[in-house]
């Protein structure tokens, strides 16, 4: 199953903005997936034991630091238009975990 | 905590405020929040130093701003506040400025503020006719109309 983080300063603002987001979009388009929110400090620890895609504001993208080839990151301009990430959401799915989506 | 309620029982709304920069327009929620009691003086310096240090790690879309600190911060009752802005100001992130609509954030622990606080703001603001709605209220009757529309 995908696993989806997202990430922000303390793990306590935006990052819950964009996990709800997150949630709503994967529902709606039937994708099952496990959807976490963090810290920044924490998100490291987070991405060594998998996860496939990182959201978080294109502020903050840069204090990222490195992450393995299996992880995405989508640093978002507009964390509530779901027009932005929505569509590279569905793409990774598609050719990483074709099977987690119902039709 | 429901936000809508709180909004019109508190009197915690301002709008059209005149603020001049984006400092001004944080004060103008933490204001009333100080004033109802809810959060100690010390939470707006909160958000300022860490917007200082961080950047403005509380914008939300374009216009849209959640400014808010940790719990820890000064919070002494779960609240919010929301301010319009007459004249947009700029928070330094050009993805998002300028900003004219801001709701203030106090959540007493990280429980409340992940499960019910954010939930709320972000449904609230998870639709461009309200935001509009909002942008355009001038009056807290219109706000009060908004609100019962939405229920």
């Amino acid at each position: 199953m995908i696993k989806i983080l997202a990430v922000c300063g303390n793990g306590m603002g935006t990052s819950l903005v964009i996990k709800l987001k997150v949630k709503k979009f994967v529902e709606a388009n039937n994708i099952k997936c496990q959807i976490d929110s963090c810290s920044l400090g924490q998100a490291k620890g987070f991405i060594s034991q998998g996860v496939d895609i990182v959201l978080l504001s294109s502020q903050l993208a840069s204090g990222l630091g490195t992450v393995p080839p299996r992880t995405h990151v989508l640093a978002l301009k507009n964390l509530m238009d779901d027009k932005e990430f929505g569509p590279k959401i569905l793409d990774i799915v598609e050719k990483n975990y074709p099977e987690d989506i119902s039709k | 905590m429901n936000l809508k309620e709180h909004l019109l029982s508190r009197e915690a709304i301002a709008l059209q405020v005149d603020a001049k920069d984006w400092k001004a327009a944080v004060k103008a929620g933490t204001d009333m929040l100080v004033k109802a009691g809810t959060i100690e003086p010390r939470y707006y310096e909160e958000i300022i130093q860490n917007t200082q240090e961080l950047g403005p790690y509380y914008l939300l879309a374009p216009g849209l701003a959640m400014p808010h600190a940790r719990p820890e911060g000064g919070v002494i009752e779960n609240s919010f506040a929301l301010v319009t802005l007459k004249e947009p100001v700029a928070f330094g992130d050009p993805d998002n400025d300028p900003i004219d609509i801001l709701i203030t954030l106090a959540a007493r622990d990280a429980k409340t503020q992940n499960e019910e606080a954010i939930v709320q703001v972000v449904t609230l603001l998870d639709n461009e006719e309200t935001i509009e709605k909002l942008r355009g209220a001038k009056t807290l009757d219109d706000i009060k109309i908004l609100f019962e529309e939405l229920d």
